[in-house]
Parts: structure tokens; sequence; C-alpha cells
């Protein structure tokens, strides 16, 4: 029997809180290096942009947790997302390299609460909605060039630069503008669908093809035939993001880059795999983040703009307050001369950002700061221990 | 007379009879994957098990080879487990991120994959 204090009227309100109150996500690099060699490199190196590591592996290793912190402190898991992350020597040349690669290692579909059925889901994404580690491992896969750095045969002698601050001197390579878009895609932020056939994986689509429209066709992706998505990938500017926040709270901040109120995709003809439709379109205006040409213009630190929209659509919840699109500078900027901060997670400031009073597809949650995911059983286990004093 | 120690003989005689073929077809199934999974085709041995030596690799056994000998593209494995799916992702088909250097000296970046045909 229940105390006339514990009536349902308060339980369901009582867990709600608890269950809200998801964490920020805890992005962690996994240094797969071997000693000596990519983030355990010991050439010597000086601090540089807020990056206070000594040698070049620390730095390129506080770089990317430093990039991996700017996207947890804006979503929203009570999952740890580990990073396998490594720095290995890849094609290079004066004229062109490899950069980085990376993506979802694993794809997971028909999980406990999964807002669409029959629909894969990259894992980190998957493992926030269903509240619990689906697969162990790692959840994101990334390497990055190291030939890169400190070779004069390599891109005419740029380097990746770490610092933390959005600044590159000269023609150096943004690293952590660089990580996080990477990062961005392995959270959600591309389709596995195969652009030269057409067909899902398994035949089941991912659920970034499900918020894809071709406005000629008058339908997503889901709805067309798989020789209809090869045409569809290079059907320039009609390809467009149907998803309702970006819809609703992206579209009308941009100057360009939209049609008909939606947000185009990057569709050239003749399609090019690995770019197109997995990226916002070149024409939008301000550039962002998640086109696909690196544009000078875009700074991290300041936010990745459109993205938190797209991420929302697909199923993150976004947290501290973090707005759609998001643009809110760091609260903290780091200088060259500071003491380390890879934490990042200080929230942007808060601000009734349009995105506050919750988007479609989860919105943004009460508050950030630590909540327990306990805290339902917490509650429970103090009200049965006020009842058994009582009685 | 059946003593009791000549029973317990014949049981560990029985025991050991049946234990040895399955305990063989075990090693020859270990050493075939082992040969499939860690060996170079080319250094395959083929033996007749009727005469015990060496003998030519069957018209099967070398096209099999030959596929062995070629990268297979890699393919998105899927598993089953607790009513849910999982796919492995390749990592061929990660997005790779290029750069190319143009006649200003500025770096251009952008997306290139290698995508397989599954």
């Amino acid at each position: 029997m229940i105390n006339s204090w514990l009536k349902p009227v308060w339980l369901p309100l009582l867990l709600g809180l608890g269950m809200s109150t998801a964490q920020a996500a805890n992005i962690v690099v996994v240094n797969n290096d071997s000693p000596d060699e990519g983030f355990n490199d010991t050439t010597p190196a000086t601090p540089v942009g807020g990056n206070p590591g000594t040698t070049l592996g620390q730095q390129r290793l506080n770089a990317l947790q430093f990039a991996a912190n700017l996207l947890g402190a804006r979503l929203a898991s009570n999952i740890t997302i580990p990073i396998d992350a490594e720095f290995n020597p890849q094609q290079c040349s004066p004229g062109n390299a490899t950069l980085a690669a990376a993506g979802a290692t694993t794809l997971v579909a028909d999980f406990r609460n999964a807002p669409f059925a029959d629909t894969f889901y990259p894992v980190a994404l998957a493992n926030a909605l269903a509240n619990e580690d689906l697969a162990a491992g790692p959840d994101i896969g990334a390497t990055f060039n190291s030939g890169i750095d400190n070779n004069p045969e390599c891109l005419t002698g740029m380097d990746w630069y770490y610092g933390f601050d959005d600044n590159p001197p000269g023609n150096d390579l943004n690293f952590i503008s660089t990580a996080t878009h990477e990062l961005v895609h392995g959270l959600g932020f591309a389709t596995f669908t195969n652009l030269i056939t057409g067909q899902f994986v398994e035949g089941t689509p991912d659920v970034y093809a499900r918020f894809i429209r071709d406005l000629i066709m008058g339908a997503t992706w889901p709805e067309l035939t798989a020789p209809q998505r090869v045409a569809s990938a290079s059907n320039d500017g009609n390809l467009v993001w149907d998803g309702p926040s970006t819809i609703s709270q992206a579209a009308p901040t941009l100057a360009n880059g939209t049609n008909q109120g939606w947000v185009q995709l990057f569709a050239p003809a003749p399609s090019q795999p690995g770019s197109s439709v997995s990226h916002w379109d070149t024409d939008v205006a301000p550039n962002a983040l998640m086109e696909p040409f690196d544009t000078a213009d875009v700074f991290v630190t300041q936010g990745i703009g459109l993205a938190t929209c797209l991420l929302q659509d697909v199923g993150w919840t976004l947290i501290n307050n973090t707005r759609c699109p998001d643009g809110a500078p760091l609260s903290r900027q780091p200088s060259s001369d500071d003491d380390v901060d890879l934490s990042e997670g200080d929230p942007p400031p808060a601000s009734g950002g349009p995105s506050s009073g919750g988007g479609s597809s989860g919105g943004c949650v009460l508050a950030g700061g630590t909540p327990d995911p306990f805290f339902p059983l917490l509650v429970l286990a103090a009200m049965l221990f006020l009842r058994q004093r009582r009685v | 007379m059946l003593t009791p120690i000549k029973f317990a003989n014949a049981l560990a005689i029985l025991g050991l009879m049946l234990a040895c073929p399955v305990a063989q077809a075990q090693n020859a199934s270990d050493d075939a994957q082992q040969n499939r999974a860690h060996s170079k085709p080319q250094a395959r041995v083929f033996i007749d098990p009727k005469i015990g030596e060496r003998r030519l690799p069957s018209a099967d056994e070398r096209e099999q080879m030959r596929q062995y000998a070629q990268p297979q593209p890699q393919t998105m494995q899927v598993t089953h487990r607790d009513g849910m799916r999982f796919v492995h992702v390749p990592v061929d088909r990660r997005m790779q991120l290029q750069a190319e250097v143009n006649a200003q000296g500025q770096v251009r970046s952008y997306h290139g994959e290698e995508q397989s045909h599954d």
C-alpha cells in the first residue's frame, strides 16, 4: 500500500524529472598508437593556442580530446562514447594528401527506444537512445595523417595546427575543426546508402536517409527505389534535409542554400561518393562546419552551427542550452599561455534560443550539470525508507 | 569373469576409442581454419590422405586460392542479438578527407570515399 503522498501523481513526476536529465556525453579518445608514434610521438613541441602539450603526440591527443569535448558538451548521453583513434602515415605529396578518415564503427537497428523501427542508427546514438551500451568496443573510428607534420614534402610543408583557438598560422590545417567535422559524421551526420547502387545497408535505411527529401520527386529516400536514389543523389539544389528542427529553426537563419524552406544537401552531378548527400550544400550561407569543403570562416570554438539541428533531428538530445543552430561562443576563450583546459564543457551562455522550447525529436533537456541516472531509484528508495519509518 | 578392475579398464579403452577420432577431427578442422586464416595461399600444402604424400591442388582448390589472393572488398556484416541487428562498418566505408594545394598555394579539403560494392 502506498502512502497518500506517494500517490501516482507524484511518482511519474519524480521519475520523469530523473529520466529527463541525461548528462553531457563523455566522448573519450582511445589512443590506439604504438610507443613513439602518432599520439605517442615524443618530438618536442611548443605549447600553442591553448594546447599545453610539450610533445607532438601530447598536442595531437589534447587537440582531438578538445574536439571530442566540444561535441560532448552539446549532446546528451549517459553512455561513454569511445573513439578508436590513430595517427598514421598516409598518402601525402606536395600537391595532395589524405588528411583523415572517420566514421561510426557499428550501426544498430531495432533497439529499445528507437524512434524509428527498421532503421540503422550509428551506435553512439543508439546507445544514447537506449540508455545502455549495446555494443562493446569503440563507437567511432578515426585515423589522421601523421605524415603532414614536419614534412616539407607533404602539402608543401603545411602542418596540422593543434591550437584550441581556431587560429592556424598561414596555410596550416586547423586540426580541431577537421576533427570536429569528422566526429560529427561519426555521430550521425552521414548516410550509409551506397550512392553507386542506391541500395540501403541490408535493405534497411539509416536514420540520416529517413530525413533526405528530393523535391523534384516529391518523396523521402525510403519512399524511392534504389535507382531513383542514385538519380536523387545528384539532383543538385533539390536534395534537401527534411528534419523538423532544421526546417523550423535553421533554415530561417540562412541567407542562401535553402529551397522552399528546406536546407539543401550537397548533391552535385555527377555524384561524389564520400561528399555527396552527407554534407550541407556548398550554397549554404553563412558557411557551415558540415559543408564538404573546408571553409576558413567557420570557427568550431564558436559552435557547430546547423549541425546541432541535424543531430537533433536524427535523435540526439541537445544539452546545456545548446541552441539550434549553435553559434554560442565558448564561455572561456583559451589563450596560448593558459593552463590546460581540455574540458570545453563549460556550457554556452543560457539563452532563450530558438530550440529552448524543445524540438521535435527530443528538444533541449531541463539542465546540464551532472545529474545522476539512478535518480529515480534513489527517490524510490528514499520513499520506501521514509514509509518504513512512518509504519 | 569381469572384475571391477577389468570393467574400469574396458571403460577407459572404450572412452579413448571414442574420444580420439573426435579430437582428430577437431584438430583437422582447426588446421584447416588456420590454413585459411593465416597462411599465404601459395604456402598451402595439399596432402593425399590415402598415401600421406603431397598432391597437386584440384581445379576447385586452385580457384579458391586465386580468390584468396585477390583483395576482397570489405562488406557490411550483419549480426543479430536480442532482436537487434548490428552492422560492422568496414574501415573503407569511413568518410575520407582529402586535401589539395591549389595554384595559389592554398589547401582545399574535400571528402572522398572508397565505396565497396556490397
